[in-house]
């Protein structure tokens, strides 16, 4: 029997039940074949709730800019909604050599006491030595142990920096990042390293800002991570 | 008045953000000299651990080692402008450090 047409009111409420429907009647092809019509999915009906358990990473912010900025600030990223966070972008500063610096904000504006302290490394490309950038009690985290290349086609810096706990007002924020870059003699290098905010403060955001001069351009994007 | 992204949007700093940006410059630019010394510290630390095993009683580190690692180690009171801490820190176009005083001398 072949129907192409249901009258309204044809089914009743929970006239198709489970013992209906055997288990394997929709086969799995039904949704990779693209026959279900994902226009059907409004917005928003796939909330968090119905994702629970699933996992992995919530997106929660992102900036972007190809025009001369002098800072970056990302406000209400953090909060008590995610306990972790990863950070991932890229950006170039305008001025050859400058060095990028990060700190956190709170709901007072930046925080910038002598409370940051970290312990950085670096390879170049073209060296088998090891640099370090190794700081404590100071005003800033010093994120780029280098200064930076301004061309952004070579792109001065792309980066994750994972974030643990920066919104718990009873633990130390503490910061993993590593990263690719170009030096301001052209040279790339990898670095990766840690970082600490060393008073205890309920962090809501960060701030990046060149020491010298502007970023050109920046991509950041912002990510909760999922308990489950 | 500098530009700010702030959440996204590229917008003119307020008078508090500017006063922050300021600050953070002039910062960097009067702490000039004591960051170019302590990266030159830096970078001599790095290379007299490339020879310190022939500190190693079993190896005898030849005088040319001997000389330059004391050169090294007289970077700071021989050097003390920061026209002299730029000379140190000067760079060839492929990132290596220009200065000969940082080459391992081989003989």
């Amino acid at each position: 029997m072949s129907k192409t047409t249901i009258p309204t009111g044809g089914i009743t409420a929970d006239a198709i039940n489970g013992t209906l429907i055997a288990d394997d009647a929709i086969n799995s092809e039904h949704y990779t074949d693209a026959s279900i019509d994902t226009a059907h999915i409004g917005d928003n009906q796939v909330t968090a709730a119905k994702a629970t358990g699933v996992g992995g990473l919530a997106f929660i912010s992102g900036s972007s800019s190809s025009s001369s900025h002098g800072t970056i600030t990302l406000d209400n990223i953090f909060s008590s909604s995610y306990r972790n966070y990863i950070v991932i972008g890229d950006f170039t500063p305008a001025t050859n050599n400058a060095d990028i610096e990060l700190r956190f904000r709170n709901s007072g504006g930046t925080q910038s006491d002598s409370e940051y302290q970290q312990h950085l490394t670096r390879y170049n490309a073209d060296s088998d030595s090891r640099n370090t950038k190794r700081h404590d009690n100071v005003n800033s985290f010093r994120f780029s142990t280098v200064g930076l290349n301004n061309d952004t086609a070579r792109v001065g810096l792309s980066f994750h920096i994972v974030l643990w706990n920066p919104n718990d007002s009873n633990v130390r924020g503490k910061i993993y990042v590593n990263g690719v870059g170009v030096d301001n003699g052209a040279q790339g290098f990898q670095f990766n390293g840690m970082g600490q905010y060393k008073g205890q403060s309920a962090h809501t955001g960060l701030i990046f800002f060149p020491a010298s001069g502007n970023f050109s351009a920046s991509n950041i994007k912002v990510y909760g991570v999922v308990d489950s | 008045m500098v530009k700010i992204l702030y959440n996204g949007v590229l917008r003119d700093a307020t008078a508090e953000e500017q006063s922050e940006y300021d600050a953070t410059q002039t910062a960097y630019t009067n702490n000039a000299n004591s960051r170019k010394l302590a990266e030159i510290k830096e970078i001599r630390l790095q290379k007299l651990k490339e020879t310190d095993y022939l500190a190693n009683s079993d190896v005898t580190m030849p005088d040319y080692i001997k000389t330059w690692r004391q050169t090294l180690r007289d970077l700071p009171q021989n050097n003390t402008t920061e026209s002299q801490y730029n000379t140190l820190l000067e760079r060839n176009t492929n990132g290596s450090l220009k200065n000969s005083v940082w080459t391992k001398p081989t003989e």
